[in-house]
């Protein structure tokens, strides 16, 4: 399919035939849920769901994927989801409108192959990472110029050891910038792709992203 | 030496890798006293590679790394 001409030979045509039947869920559809829920549309994955329970506010218009003008006070799942299915029809998309909790978290994820954890908070975090999914978790978050990455999944928990008591960190005084989200967002798609491809992109820690000095560090934690 | 890795703003005027004499600074509390670094701003502190606290007394080639708690998306 020539939409997808530029995607091999990194991703052959046995893999886009694989992604077209995968189902990956988005948990929050903010900077870093927007911009890996588009870049998953566009390079092929056959159905997303989003969630969220926001809509749009000024202050999202400097970093977030769908937030325009226009977009203000629109819900941020059902934005998403018009704007997904103008760059590729031939995705499936799912919205809910809500928030999540322990109590949603099983229903919203059965059918799916994998979670994306673009979520703001240390609470909900640590909360899908405790429900002890059997699919894997992508997990990133950032404050300023900096943001962690990491993978999740039966036997390898690595949420809880970025998540503090408090439920924010620095990005409450240092801000969430535009090119911070859009590199961990990319970072998370990266992981995702490998992962739904059947790679084992397996490990015990994370990867700490400096936007200040142009680095990308691994960081094994020994339990 | 200890070697003690920084991360994110803690490396504001302070640079990435910090060494220091553990005769001179003996447990990690003494580390952030010197770098100037509050104990309650410190999300993770990794002491060669495993969880560890303030208290932990330190010896020579030990690596500290600390890293503020990042939520935001």
């Amino acid at each position: 399919m020539e939409r997808y001409l530029r995607n091999k030979s990194s991703i052959n045509e046995y893999q886009q035939e694989l992604l077209s039947k995968k189902h990956v869920i988005v948990l929050g559809c903010g900077g870093l849920g927007g911009s890996v829920a588009e870049s998953l549309a566009r390079i092929g994955v056959g159905k997303l769901t989003l969630v969220d329970n926001d809509v749009f506010v000024m202050s999202n218009l400097n970093r977030q994927r769908f937030s325009t003008g226009k977009t203000i006070g629109q819900s941020k799942v059902e934005v998403a989801k018009e704007k997904l299915f103008e760059i590729n029809d031939q995705v499936e998309v799912i919205t809910h409108k809500k928030f999540i909790d322990s109590s949603n978290i099983y229903m919203l994820v059965d059918g799916c192959d994998l979670v994306i954890d673009a979520l703001d908070n240390f609470e909900t975090r640590r909360m899908i990472e405790m429900a002890d999914l059997d699919i894997p978790i992508i997990s990133a978050a950032v404050g300023g110029y900096n943001g962690w990455l990491t993978i999740s999944k039966p036997g390898y928990r690595n949420i809880k050891h970025l998540c503090s008591h408090a439920n924010k960190g620095v990005e409450q005084t240092l801000g969430n910038l535009s090119f911070t989200v859009n590199v961990l967002a990319e970072l998370e798609v990266s992981l995702a792709i490998r992962t739904l491809l059947g790679e084992d992109v397996s490990m015990h820690g994370f990867y700490f992203v400096d936007l200040k000095t142009l680095e990308i560090e691994k960081i094994d934690i020994i339990e | 030496m200890i070697e003690v890795r920084l991360f994110a703003y803690f490396r504001d005027n302070r640079g990435k890798i910090v060494y220091l004499d553990p005769t001179l600074y003996p447990t990690v509390q003494m580390i952030l006293d010197h770098l100037g670094i509050a104990l309650s701003d410190v999300q993770i502190l990794l002491v060669n590679g495993r969880h560890s606290h303030a208290e932990h007394v330190l010896k020579e080639n030990d690596i500290v790394a600390l890293f503020p708690p990042v939520a935001g998306g």
